[in-house]
């Protein structure tokens, strides 16, 4: 079982390659939305969610994808995906 | 009021950012019917960049009239017309798009209703400072449009990011978008 933070920094390691603001993405947290804050361009956003489905192993349907605006829902889907596993 | 949403890809940069031939890719994004045109097409890059921007400024006009924001480029669908005319379906809504292009970028608006009078640049832009430029490029035409002082016009962007034009702080009754990608931005505004 992974904690929070390991989450939280699972996280930021797939979304490094794709952020356009480094302030945002040095002070992210549960809160930080992808696009406002980080600047992703929302292109990259699919590649965010493919990023996860292969390090998790797990597979996002487009209903949940429709929230994962932020960080917070990110970790929320991953975690309901993981525990359907 | 009449509203707009725009969208500008660079493709060199889009060449770069993104790699649509990765696995799932292309099925996260387009329906069956999209993937089809993209099948079909003689430029698969171009025809891939071009339902982007349809879908995007689609969704920019959309999230204007349906607060709530969300990820799901498969919940709207893009029919092609023509080279320039489309149209974009999200749940009951419709709008039409007009794109162009060129080998170096492609440019779509949407509109709920198509004979609406739009005004739209595209231009060429240095990285970096893309917003800024793009928000300079807008104040200084419409201030030439309306002869109106362009040290009194600013660009404010509501709680939901939609950005508005204001005169001495009054916010004007035109609706805008803005779009911004590697060398490249735009604006379009319409008059309500």
């Amino acid at each position: 079982m992974r904690t929070n933070e390991q989450m939280i920094s699972d996280l930021k390691e797939i979304v490094k390659p794709y952020i356009q603001n480094q302030h945002g993405f040095d002070s992210l947290t549960e809160e930080t939305d992808f696009i406002n804050d980080l600047k992703i361009n929302s292109a990259n956003l699919v590649d965010v969610v493919l990023d996860i489905e292969d390090k998790f192993d797990i597979e996002i349907d487009n209903d949940s994808m429709d929230k994962m605006l932020n960080v917070k829902a990110a970790l929320e889907i991953i975690e309901t995906k993981l525990s359907e596993k | 009021m009449q509203r707009i949403g725009n969208d500008i890809v660079d493709l060199k940069v889009a060449a770069t950012e993104s790699n649509w031939q990765r696995k799932g890719f292309l099925n996260k994004i387009f329906t069956a019917k999209e993937q089809e045109y993209i099948h079909n097409s003689d430029n698969k890059f171009n025809t891939v960049w071009r339902l982007w921007s349809m879908k995007e400024s689609a969704y920019k006009l959309y999230i204007q009239q349906n607060a709530e924001r969300f990820f799901n480029p498969k919940k709207l669908e893009c029919t092609i017309f023509s080279e320039n005319d489309g149209q974009v379906i999200i749940g009951a809504s419709s709008f039409s798009t007009s794109t162009k292009g060129n080998d170096s970028f492609i440019f779509s608006t949407a509109l709920v209703d198509k004979s609406t009078t739009v005004i739209s640049c595209d231009f060429k832009i240095k990285r970096g400072t893309q917003s800024e430029q793009t928000y300079d490029a807008i104040i200084q035409y419409f201030a030439q449009l309306t002869g109106s002082k362009l040290s009194k016009l600013t660009i404010h962007k509501s709680t939901n990011h939609i950005p508005y034009l204001y005169f001495r702080n009054k916010q004007l009754p035109w609706s805008i978008s803005l779009s911004h990608h590697g060398t490249f931005g735009a604006f379009s505004l319409i008059k309500n």
